[in-house]
């Protein structure tokens, strides 16, 4: 483990879903570190646990057992309040299907963090610079349903962007993008984790694998492989197996 | 309207009433026949309350009386030390005793042309002139011949005394003030519902009391003591006759029912004049207004225990009838309301069933549960305040509707009031919070729903 502590720190992390013979154990003991800055891509099959991990760390789906650890907050400790206050400051979500509401216009959906926010100021000018940052500054007034699938995702990202949070958190982003759009989506992926913002990665594209710092695999709800490429670890497993 | 997002909740809740608007009008109708209904009857339990119990019989007050019956045949005497113990009571507001004229007399005067001559003997009463305090009658209503103003120089040559509020008396050839007379509305309804049409005279209707009201000083009639249609008197009266000069002051429902009321002074005099010293030391009662009307029980209580008795009233039965009608209403209205209240339920199960996926959307961006719970339950409170005052308007116009149809088309009964209803501010205000509250309890289960939705099942949904 690095001198700094990890910004995602999972322990032993098992979910299961269904009971009796439908019963699926989704993950079954997954624990790991990523390091602050990093750019970690969560890669493995269909239904291998990838995307369940991920909302475990967001706080949008919960563990069965383990220790979820995201920027120095055990989710454990955290009442419903608090663990909603950490996801609207402190987390953005990038989805593949966008997740934009679409009776909102362009710009309020970029603002709907700040609709939840203890303290909010400037947000027109805040949700611009935001909405200026993925190249969408004259779609503010529009409704979604008026844009293409990779304008969407950059409504998406300037949303998760608005609260300028650590850690991004993205489940497939490019999933639903032609491949042109898709690698201006990973390439403003690369700036912002050059800015210093965290991002991990839920993907089967090979392309957004690459551009990570390194890789993690998950199959049958285990972790089994790192990436060579990654960041030197201060650990002898910056992954590690489930137990 | 994007141009300056001033971000709370209440936008969202804004936002989403804006598009289910046609959702949240069906489903608020319920709410809203409701609360008309609800409007409605309580409205006309109110006004039928205030006349019944205001103007017929006032259900706060309360006539003491000594007891008409009892074993040794002697009752315990209604007098001044009675007075000063009701007055003491702490249920009581004000006490008037009353004195009623016990000896023959009679009355004649001019009412809209007709000559009218009427028996005053048990039919004439003294009331405390204090009964008045607030009403402007009460500048009127006094014992003149005990004022100072009461009292005036000779009258001149030709027997005239220069104010027509002053007479000039055969006894000492001196100007009195007119004895001031006021009446209730009883004796309006009793003259126009069988005193009238048996002698074929006009009946008193809206215009004629209107005039009445306006030109009340000009009703004058001679008060004859001593005199009686009766040919064969039992009371011997060794006083000789004496006529004096009335006029009425007030309408008014502090008047004894039946008869006129006079100042007590005039009684108290005349009786004596008539009747002696003995006649009196008594009064034949003691009207009280108590405080508020829940506090009738508690004093008809010390009156029986006193010894004495509360006068028949029908004010209790009445208000009883109006109580279980209106109680019958009331479960009618919130039996509508309630289902409605389980229609708004089936609605926002609905609605979140639909937006499931928008609820994982808030709850990824940073809603929390209360939030979430805060969104529904806010646009059940709007629905609900928005079908209540539409409730509330329909009410309150079905009411003037039928105040106008009455008012145009059904012909004068006694006591017939210009309104039925009654809306205060409570009841307004009380109908809508019910609109607000049923909704809210409607809505608070969905909302449950809502707030415990794992967002990453209601995201994949």
């Amino acid at each position: 483990m690095s001198a700094v502590e990890p910004i995602i720190k999972l322990v032993d992390i098992k979910k299961t879903y269904g009971q009796g013979k439908g019963r699926q154990d989704v993950l079954r003991g997954v624990s790991l570190d990523v390091a602050r800055g990093d750019m970690v891509a969560l890669v493995g099959q269909s239904g291998s646990g990838k995307s369940t991990l991920l909302n475990i760390v967001g706080g949008l789906d919960t563990a069965d057992s383990g220790t979820v650890v995201v920027d120095g907050n055990d989710y454990r400790k955290l009442d419903d309040q608090k663990q909603s206050r950490l996801r609207n400051e402190r987390i953005g979500f990038i989805f593949q299907a966008f997740h934009l509401l679409e009776h909102l216009s362009v710009l309020e959906n970029v603002a709907l963090p700040a609709f939840f926010a203890d303290r909010s100021s400037n947000v027109n000018d805040r949700a611009r610079a935001a909405l200026d940052r993925v190249g969408l500054a004259d779609y503010a007034e529009r409704r979604p349903g008026m844009l293409s699938g990779g304008q969407k995702q950059r409504v998406a990202i300037a949303r998760a962007l608005f609260n300028h949070p650590i850690l991004l958190l993205c489940d497939e982003p490019t999933g639903n993008l032609d491949s042109e759009t898709g690698r201006g989506v990973i390439e403003l992926f690369q700036e912002l984790n050059r800015e210093g913002l965290t991002l991990l990665i839920v993907t089967h594209e090979e392309r957004v694998s690459q551009a990570a710092k390194h890789v993690m695999r998950i199959a049958d709800g285990l972790l089994v492989d790192q990436d060579s490429r990654s960041v030197e670890l201060s650990t002898p497993a910056h992954v590690r197996t489930g137990t | 309207m994007s141009d300056s997002i001033r971000p709370s909740i209440w936008r969202i809740v804004r936002q989403n009433l804006r598009r289910n608007l046609k959702l949240f009008l069906l489903s608020g109708l319920g709410i809203v026949i409701g609360i008309s209904a609800f409007v409605f009857f309580l409205g006309l339990s109110g006004g039928v309350r205030k006349v019944v119990l205001g103007d017929i019989f006032p259900i706060n007050r309360i006539e003491v009386i000594a007891p008409k019956t009892t074993l040794t045949g002697l009752s315990a005497p209604v007098d001044d030390a009675l007075v000063a113990k009701v007055r003491a009571r702490p249920e009581v507001a004000a006490a008037y005793p009353r004195m009623r004229l016990s000896f023959p007399a009679e009355g004649r005067g001019d009412l809209f042309g007709a000559q009218l001559y009427f028996p005053l003997g048990g039919f004439c009463d003294g009331m405390d002139p204090t009964l008045l305090v607030g009403d402007p009658a009460a500048e009127k209503f006094k014992d003149w011949d005990e004022l100072e103003a009461g009292k005036m120089a000779a009258c001149d040559p030709a027997g005239k005394c220069g104010s027509s509020d002053y007479y000039c008396s055969a006894l000492d050839n001196l100007c009195h003030h007119r004895v001031p007379v006021i009446v209730s509305r009883h004796m309006i309804e009793l003259y126009n519902g069988s005193f009238a049409p048996a002698h074929g005279l006009k009946r008193v209707g809206a215009a004629e009391e209107a005039m009445l009201a306006k030109f009340m000083r000009s009703v004058k009639f001679r008060i004859d003591l001593g005199r009686s249609a009766v040919k064969t008197l039992a009371v011997n009266l060794a006083t000789p006759p004496e006529s004096h000069e009335a006029q009425l002051v007030a309408i008014t429902t502090k008047a004894v029912p039946i008869g006129l009321t006079v100042p007590i002074g005039y009684i108290r005099r005349w009786n004596q004049k008539y009747l002696g010293d003995e006649s009196i030391k008594h009064y034949s009662s003691i009207v009280v207004d108590l405080k508020s009307k829940g506090m009738v029980a508690d004093f008809v209580s010390w009156v029986k225990a006193t010894g004495y008795e509360q006068e028949e009233s029908y004010a209790e039965n009445f208000a009883l009838v109006i109580t279980i009608v209106t109680l019958l209403f009331i479960v009618i209205s919130l039996v509508i309301i309630g289902m409605s209240a389980v229609n708004i339920a089936h609605t926002f199960f609905m609605l979140i069933s639909d937006r499931r996926k928008e609820i994982g959307i808030l709850r990824a961006v940073g809603a929390s549960k209360a939030d979430v719970r805060r969104i529904i339950l806010g646009e059940a409170a709007a629905v609900g305040l928005g079908a209540g005052a539409l409730g509330v308007v329909l009410g309150v116009a079905a009411a003037k509707t039928i105040d106008f149809l009455s008012n145009r088309f059904v012909p004068n009964f006694p006591f017939k009031p210009t309104t039925y209803f009654l809306f205060t501010p409570a009841l307004i205000l009380g109908a809508l919070a019910f609109a607000v509250v049923f909704c809210v309890l409607g809505a608070f289960l969905p909302a449950r729903r809502a707030a415990n939705l794992q967002p990453a099942q209601a995201l994949a949904s």
